[in-house]
Order: structure tokens, then C-alpha cells, then sequence
């Protein structure tokens, strides 16, 4: 009684917590294991193997082959989402179920691939390991009873987007198609562009758990062997779960994790790496990535564009050597003021010097830190303009730029001639034409801000040196990454930091030691000949 | 598919950088002093007696091509005279680091770092020189070849700049301090190109010395020629005589109207790159040599040691004066015996040695 009145607190609910998973029990099938002529005992470890039916997306569709009047069981599995629908109605199921007057003297194998199936791509496979490889990936199983093997029907329909423009190379000259995430359309792409018999594309999966196909494309005539068997070398000894993008694939592949320089091209532009075949470059699609990586670069062509060889000679020269002080302000810019303005101020010219002098007087804090305030909030508005939605990037821009840098000022947190340094470093970073190469020269811009704050020159020149031989003792697959100018090499083909005139480009870059090494003859333009002849 | 060898270009490049980055600190003013209006003959003499030395010795190696000074020690003497050849010119480029170290830092705090102390200018410098050691002969030979087309390219435009304030007149009297300086007591300074004997060092590395060689005189003594020509006619000798750093001065003297008034930095800024190359290609080589000797297995773990051995010696060092007198002194005096004359006693040696098998075979 005395219970009654006095108060309990309710008890706590035990809360959720997630439990240490039991130890996997041996699995109840081998996967390595053959198929055997009972289509029940098929059936029963394919539908262990699937998941089904807990996996609700996995099919098992039952029904009989009917032959000469006499109907032989059969089971077929797939993925409902990756197979074509109305391929397995009617070229499959309707051709299985219809009684038919095939020739079964050569056994009942024969008579379904050569007088039933109405498929162009058939294959046999005897293990589970091949089928369960082959039906995640859109394909369609089919098992007959009394047949030890299993027949692979392809009817994969992925869901896809449509083959679109390239939206981060873009170009006013050239074609302006892009890479989607169909391997078959990518290596499709490919080969619209080079029409030559020896381009070859091989196969190797990646990843244990999920085996996603990577492809090696080359030209055998033009590549060199020992590339090629150093990227398939690469890439078959990948020992990892799985592979969702080539992003993935280039940084288990590469050859120095921690240099910010990237060491292979990405590109989304089947144009692009078509002219890298040609060169003799090796490329590496990966199924369900809509880029593709070109092995080995060297630094010259990170520098260059997809447009740049659709281009006048005049035009691309023009272009190109703009770029270069692009890339020195982006890199070195910020680094050189505040070297400039610290250390070795007798540079500036003395009217100069006294508007900077001027402009910073109101400024509590020193240079560095004035400039890492606006280097830092210049790099959170380009990632926040990255990420906002579409619609709101133009405002934030806006926002970001014009009125915080206004503001700024005014508030005299920075000096004016400071936001004239950034934006035209920001500016000229974005003329630095391969994304990669952008990030790094975001990275060593606070490097040598830091050096250029430090010891003026004295850092500057230490950090060029030390970054200059890092980049000169760095390989991409081989070739040194400072080629074709250290070590020097004569025959640059498009690998100039100059454009040269498209008749002028008799052979290819020798650094990647092609087969070929003409490209064309000396005198490509016949007709200036014949025009001479006249 | 990794091109294995070192080029002519990358070898003369790094070579000029390695002979001129100290002897541009003070061989000016020592040349202008002892000399006189005489200092650009000298310079073009000494070109041709290293041209002449160098012929010579590229005949007698010419049975060894792929085997460095240390290997044709041992044909000469066994294990015993390569270990001592060795450890005497790591020895001699041990302490012309220590000392050029010294004085390339005391320049630097003049010029520029006033406020710092020497120890904190030759941290950097050290730093630097680690670093580059780690990369190896390879990475300073790539390096190389960058950086003497940007200093001849600075040179050049020095050259333009300096043409209005240019007087052949102080190149008269032809002779300066007579012909018997010049010509007998002047050939001991054939020192200045102490460096060109890293050629027997990195000779397993080249494809063909001989061009390598010439090359790399031809490169090293323009530059030399052409400084001492831009010293002397726009700085009188007297006055080039009481200047600090000459080279420094005289880009004093260079100017682009009312904005490009000042630009000194800039010679400063390449300057001290090619110091962190010849600072950084020395503990390389002394390295490379010790490797050698002692078998080392991993002697890349040594530099910390050496780069912290070299900058406490450094410190040691008391003044500018006496780092400048004791590197002038091993460029003058050791360099000419201990790296010209040793290793061609040493081909001779061998050369003699081969022909007397030869024959026996």
C-alpha cells in the first residue's frame, strides 16, 4: 500500500544500440562451384547467391521449353531496373514458350542457341562465380534442366542519360559531344573519332566485392608496349572492394599520392582522347564514370585546351601565351606582393610606394594576415558558389564578391590594392585551363604566400627550387613529368608550351617512345606542290 | 621508358651554375684588384688554359669511359688509394661548403636581411641544401638546366640595360698590371673552375664526356667573360676594387625610367637560387662519394647529419674576412693541386697501367 502513494519514476527505455554483427557464418554455396544437370539444385543456390527473394529486385522467372511437343523446364534470373523488358518478352521468353521443330539430334545445348534463342550476344558459362558476374550487370541466366551450363543473354538496358555537351571543357571550336556513364557508349564515342582497326579495347574488372569493368584503350600500332603492360599491370593488381569512379582509379594508379601536381588527364571529351591515342597515349574508361584518364601526362599538357588544336595557328599561339602569366599571377601573385611590400619595398616605384603606404595606413593588421583574410574568404565563396543550387550562384556571387569586397574595405579591414592582387589572382586562376592543375596552384599559392611572408625572396627562391626538382624527379608511367624541356627533347609534337602550326606537326611527342613516330610526312600539304608546279 | 643518362645541356647548365655562383661573390673585385683594366684578358686566358687542360685530360680518359675518379683511383692504387682520394675530396668540398655557406649568408644579410642573424639566413640555406641533396644528381642536373638559361637571360638583359653606362675606356691599358701577372703568376687561379672536376664524378651518368666536358668550359667561361666584361666597363677598376658584392652593385646601376627603378631583388632572387643548387649539388657529391667508399646502404639518412654538421661549422666561423680569405685560399691554392693535378697524376697513372696490359695481353 505504501507503494501506491509514492512515486516511482517511470524506468528509461532502453535505448538503441547498434550490436556487434555476428560473425559471417560460412557461406552455405561456393560461388567458385560448377553447375550441375539438376536445374533445382541450380535454382536453389542461384537464389541463395541473389538474395532472393529478400532482394526485391531480383527476378526468377520459371516456364518450360517447349520442343518438338516435349517441354523441358527452365529458370531464368535478372535484375529488374538493368535489363531491356520487352527484349525478354519477345526475343526471349515468347521464343522459349512457343512449341518449335528445332533439331535436338545434337542435344537439346544446340538446338536453343542455334534454333531458338534470337539473340546477337550469347554466352555459356559453366561456374556461378561468371553468371552472378554477369547478371549484376544487366545481363539475363537462363537454366535449362538437365544441362550443366548456363546460358548469358544480353539485355542489359541501364538507365542512362542521353549523350550531352560537355559542360567542363567547354569550347567554341570542335565537336562538343561528352563521355556519359555507359562504358559501351563511351568506348562507342571513342571509336567514332578513330577509325582505325587497331584501337583496342581491353577489359579488366575492379573490385572484389563489386567488380566494376574498367577498360584500357590504346592504338596497338602507335602505343608502346611497355606502357600498356604498365597500365594493365597497374590496374589488374587493384586488390580493393569496389570502384565507383575513375577518380578512384587514378588515385590507386598514380605514382605520388602527395604531389599536388595531378599526373594523369581527365578528360570528359571523346575528341581529346581520341588525339591522345593518336599520340600514343594509353586511356582508361571505367564503367559508370563519364570521364576517362590519359596516361601519362606531363605538366605541358595540362596547360593546354580541347580547343587548341581546332584552332588557327595564330589564334592558339595567341591564346596559349596568355596563359603562362595566367599561371605565374595564379601561383605566384599573392607570394611576390607580400615579398615585394615586406622585404624589398626599394622595387616599388616611389609614387607607388606611397599610395600603398596610403591605402594601408588604417589597416590594424599586417600584410600576411590581410592577405590570408581575403585568400581565405575568396576560396569559401568559390566552393560555396560550387555547391549552392544553380539559381542562387549568380547572388552569391554577387554577394560574395561585390559587397563583402566593398564592405571590406570600407571597414578597413584590407587595403583596396590588395583586392585588385586577389581578384586578379582568382581571376587568373581560372584561366588555368585543366581543373586538377587549378587545385594545385590554389595549394601552393598558400605555400608561397607563407615562404613570400617569411623571407621575401629568400623563400620565394627556395620554394621555386624545391617545388622545380620535386617536378623535375616526378614520372607519370615512366616518362618524366618535365618533358619535353627536362630532360630536353626535340621532338615535341602537341606537348609545346607553343602552338605549332598543324602542317608542322610531323612527329609525335618521342617521350612516349611510339612505335610510329612520323604522324605525317614532312610535306603534308601536297598541294603547295602542285600549286609551285603550276 | 625513363631517360637513364644526363644530357650535354642539363651537364653544362648545371655546371656554369655550380663554377659561377661563388666565384661571382668576390673573384670580381679580386680579379679587378689584381689585375686591373686586365681582368677580362685574364678571364679569356684562363678559359684557354682550362680548354688546353681539359683537352688533355679527356684524351687520357678516354680508355675509362663509365668509371668516375674514384674507380680509376683504385685501378691506380687498390681499395686503399680510392678510399684516400675519397675521403680528400669530400673532405675539399666539405669545407668549401662550410665556408662559401658562411659567406654566401653574410652577403645575403647585407643585402637584404639586416635585421637577422647569419645563423637564421644559413638555416634556410641549409634547409634548402638538404632538401636538394635528397633529390639527387638527377633532380640538380634538371634543375640546372632551367636555371642558367634564366640567369644568362638576367645577364643579357643586365647587358641591355647597362649599354649607355658601358665605358670601353676601362678596359685600357690592355695589359693592366702587366703581362708577367696576367700570364705566369695568373695561371694558379685556374682554381676558379674547381667545379668542372665534378665531371669525373658524374661521369658513370654522361653519355659523352668529352662533349659534356667542352660544353660545360665553353658555357662557364662565357658567363665568367661576359660578367667581367659588364664589371669592368661600367665600373671603373678603382672603384670596382672597393666594392662589396660587385656583381650586386652593379645591378644598382640598372634602370627603366620612372618605374623599373630599382631591381637589384632580382638579381638577388636568381643569385640565391643558384646557391641552394651549388650548396645542395656539393653535400650531393660528398654523398655520392662517401656512398662509395664506405658501401653505404642508405645514404640518404646521413644528410641531416651533414646538413647539421656543416651549418654548426659554419657558425663557427667568425667573420666575412676569414671566410672569404680561407674559400679564396682552396679556390687559389688546394683546387689547383688536389683537383687538376691529383686526378691527372692519377689518368696518367692508370692510362700507363692499361697500355702496359694491353701490351702483356
Amino acid at each position: 500500500m505504501n507503494n501506491f502513494f509514492k512515486f516511482t519514476p517511470p524506468k528509461p527505455t532502453r535505448p538503441f544500440k547498434i550490436k556487434k554483427s555476428p560473425i559471417t557464418k560460412e557461406p552455405l554455396y561456393d560461388k567458385k562451384a560448377s553447375i550441375s544437370n539438376s536445374l533445382k539444385d541450380n535454382v536453389e543456390k542461384m537464389k541463395y547467391f541473389l538474395h532472393y527473394p529478400i532482394n526485391s529486385d531480383v527476378q526468377c522467372r520459371e516456364f518450360n521449353i517447349r520442343i518438338n511437343d516435349v517441354s523441358y523446364p527452365a529458370t531464368m534470373f535478372f535484375y529488374d531496373g538493368l535489363v531491356d523488358s520487352e527484349l525478354i518478352n519477345n526475343f526471349l521468353l515468347r521464343q522459349f514458350m512457343k512449341n518449335t521443330n528445332a533439331d535436338v539430334s545434337n542435344g537439346i545445348k544446340d538446338a536453343i542457341l542455334t534454333d531458338i534463342l534470337a539473340q546477337n550476344q550469347v554466352k555459356i558459362k559453366n561456374n556461378f562465380e561468371d553468371i552472378i558476374s554477369a547478371v549484376v550487370v544487366g545481363n539475363c541466366i537462363v537454366f535449362v534442366d538437365t544441362l550443366n551450363i548456363a546460358i548469358i543473354c544480353d539485355t542489359k538496358k541501364l538507365p542512362q542519360r542521353a549523350i550531352d555537351k560537355s559542360e567542363n571543357e567547354m569550347a567554341s571550336r570542335g565537336p562538343a559531344e561528352a563521355f556519359v556513364e555507359g562504358l559501351r557508349n563511351n568506348t562507342g564515342l571513342v571509336r567514332k573519332y578513330v577509325k582505325d582497326q587497331d584501337l583496342i579495347f581491353e577489359d579488366i574488372p575492379i573490385g572484389n566485392k563489386a567488380p566494376t569493368t574498367c577498360t584500357i584503350a590504346y592504338i596497338s600500332s602507335i602505343a608502346n608496349d611497355s606502357l600498356i603492360q604498365e597500365v594493365k599491370r597497374r590496374i589488374s593488381s587493384i586488390d580493393v572492394d569496389y570502384v565507383l569512379d575513375i577518380g578512384q582509379v587514378e588515385q590507386l594508379i598514380e605514382d605520388k599520392t602527395y604531389l599536388t601536381t595531378p599526373l594523369m588527364l581527365t578528360t570528359e571529351r571523346p575528341d581529346k582522347v581520341a588525339l591522345h591515342l593518336f599520340e600514343g597515349r594509353v586511356v582508361i574508361l571505367l564503367s559508370g564514370s563519364p570521364n576517362a584518364l590519359i596516361v601519362p601526362a606531363v605538366l605541358v599538357d595540362f596547360m593546354h585546351t580541347s580547343e587548341d588544336v581546332y584552332l588557327r595557328y595564330p589564334y592558339s599561339l595567341f591564346i596559349r601565351f596568355f596563359r603562362l602569366p595566367a599561371l605565374f599571377f595564379s601561383v605566384l601573385l599573392p607570394g611576390l606582393y607580400i615579398s615585394i611590400v615586406t622585404f624589398h619595398q626599394e622595387m616599388i616605384p616611389t609614387d607607388l610606394l606611397f599610395a600603398i603606404a596610403g591605402t594601408r595606413e588604417k589597416v590594424p593588421f599586417p600584410l600576411v594576415v590581410e592577405l590570408l583574410i581575403m585568400e581565405i574568404a575568396f576560396e569559401i565563396i568559390r566552393e560555396a558558389s560550387i555547391r549552392t543550387p544553380a539559381p542562387i550562384g549568380p547572388t552569391l556571387g554577387i554577394v560574395g564578391t561585390l559587397i563583402l569586397g566593398q564592405a571590406i574595405v570600407s571597414a578597413n579591414v584590407v587595403s583596396p590594392i590588395l583586392i585588385i592582387i586577389v581578384a586578379l589572382t582568382g581571376i587568373s586562376s581560372f584561366a588555368v585551363a585543366n581543373f586538377s592543375l587549378n587545385f594545385t596552384f590554389r595549394i601552393l599559392r598558400f605555400f608561397y604566400i607563407f615562404l613570400g611572408a617569411f623571407a621575401g625572396f629568400f623563400g620565394i627562391s627556395l620554394g621555386l627550387i624545391l617545388h622545380a626538382c620535386l617536378l623535375v624527379t616526378t614520372t607519370s608511367f615512366g616518362v618524366p613529368y618535365s618533358s619535353p624541356y627536362v630532360p630536353i627533347n626535340s621532338k615535341l609534337g602537341e606537348s609545346d608550351l607553343a602552338s605549332i602550326p598543324i602542317w608542322k606537326q610531323e612527329e609525335r611527342p618521342n617521350f612516349l617512345k611510339p612505335k610510329k613516330q612520323k604522324r605525317q610526312p614532312k610535306i603534308s600539304r601536297k598541294w603547295i606542290i602542285n600549286s609551285k608546279e603550276r | 621508358m625513363n631517360n637513364e643518362k644526363l644530357n650535354v645541356w642539363e651537364i653544362a647548365c648545371t655546371l656554369s651554375i655550380i663554377t659561377l655562383t661563388p666565384v661571382i661573390l668576390s673573384f670580381p673585385q679580386y680579379s679587378a684588384k689584381r689585375y686591373g683594366s686586365a681582368s677580362v684578358l685574364h678571364a679569356v686566358y684562363l678559359s684557354v688554359l682550362i680548354l688546353i687542360f681539359f683537352s688533355i685530360v679527356f684524351k687520357l680518359y678516354k680508355p675509362f669511359v663509365g668509371k668516375d675518379i674514384l674507380d680509376i683511383s683504385e685501378m691506380v692504387g687498390g681499395k686503399f688509394l680510392k678510399g684516400i682520394s675519397g675521403v680528400l675530396f669530400s673532405l675539399y668540398l666539405f669545407t668549401i661548403v662550410i665556408f662559401t655557406l658562411e659567406e654566401f649568408g653574410q652577403n645575403i644579410k647585407n643585402v637584404m636581411f639586416t635585421n637577422s642573424t647569419i645563423v637564421q639566413i644559413n638555416m634556410l640555406f641549409v634547409i634548402g641544401m638538404a632538401i636538394l641533396a635528397y633529390f639527387g644528381i638527377k633532380g640538380i642536373f634538371r634543375i640546372g638546366s632551367y636555371i642558367l638559361p634564366i640567369v644568362v637571360i638576367g645577364f643579357a638583359l643586365m647587358f641591355i640595360s647597362l649599354t649607355s653606362k658601358m665605358d670601353l675606356t676601362n678596359l685600357t691599358p690592355v695589359l693592366g698590371t702587366g703581362a708577367k701577372e696576367i700570364f705566369l703568376n695568373g695561371a694558379i687561379e685556374l682554381g676558379i673552375f674547381n667545379s668542372l672536376f665534378i665531371l669525373f664524378l658524374i661521369s658513370p651518368f654522361l653519355g659523352d664526356i668529352k662533349k659534356a666536358g667542352f660544353s660545360s668550359i665553353a658555357t662557364t667561361s662565357g658567363v665568367i667573360i661576359f660578367a667581367l666584361f659588364l664589371l669592368s666597363t661600367v665600373i671603373p677598376t678603382p672603384s670596382l676594387n672597393q666594392k662589396y658584392f660587385a656583381l650586386f652593385d652593379l645591378t644598382r646601376y640598372i634602370g627603366f625610367g620612372r618605374f623599373f627603378q630599382r631591381i637589384e631583388s632580382i638579381f638577388t632572387f636568381l643569385w640565391i637560387i643558384a646557391c641552394f643548387l651549388f650548396l645542395g649539388s656539393a653535400l650531393t657529391f660528398i654523398i655520392v662519394m662517401l656512398k662509395k667508399i664506405f658501401n653505404w646502404k642508405y645514404p640518404n639518412r646521413l644528410i641531416p647529419c651533414f646538413t647539421l654538421l656543416i651549418l654548426a661549422l659554419s657558425n663557427l666561423i667568425p667573420n666575412y674576412a676569414l671566410s672569404s680569405a680561407v674559400r679564396q685560399f682552396l679556390y687559389m691554392k688546394v683546387a689547383p693541386i688536389l683537383l687538376f693535378l691529383y686526378p691527372f697524376i692519377l689518368l696518367v697513372i692508370a692510362r700507363i697501367k692499361v697500355s702496359g696490359e694491353r701490351v702483356e695481353k
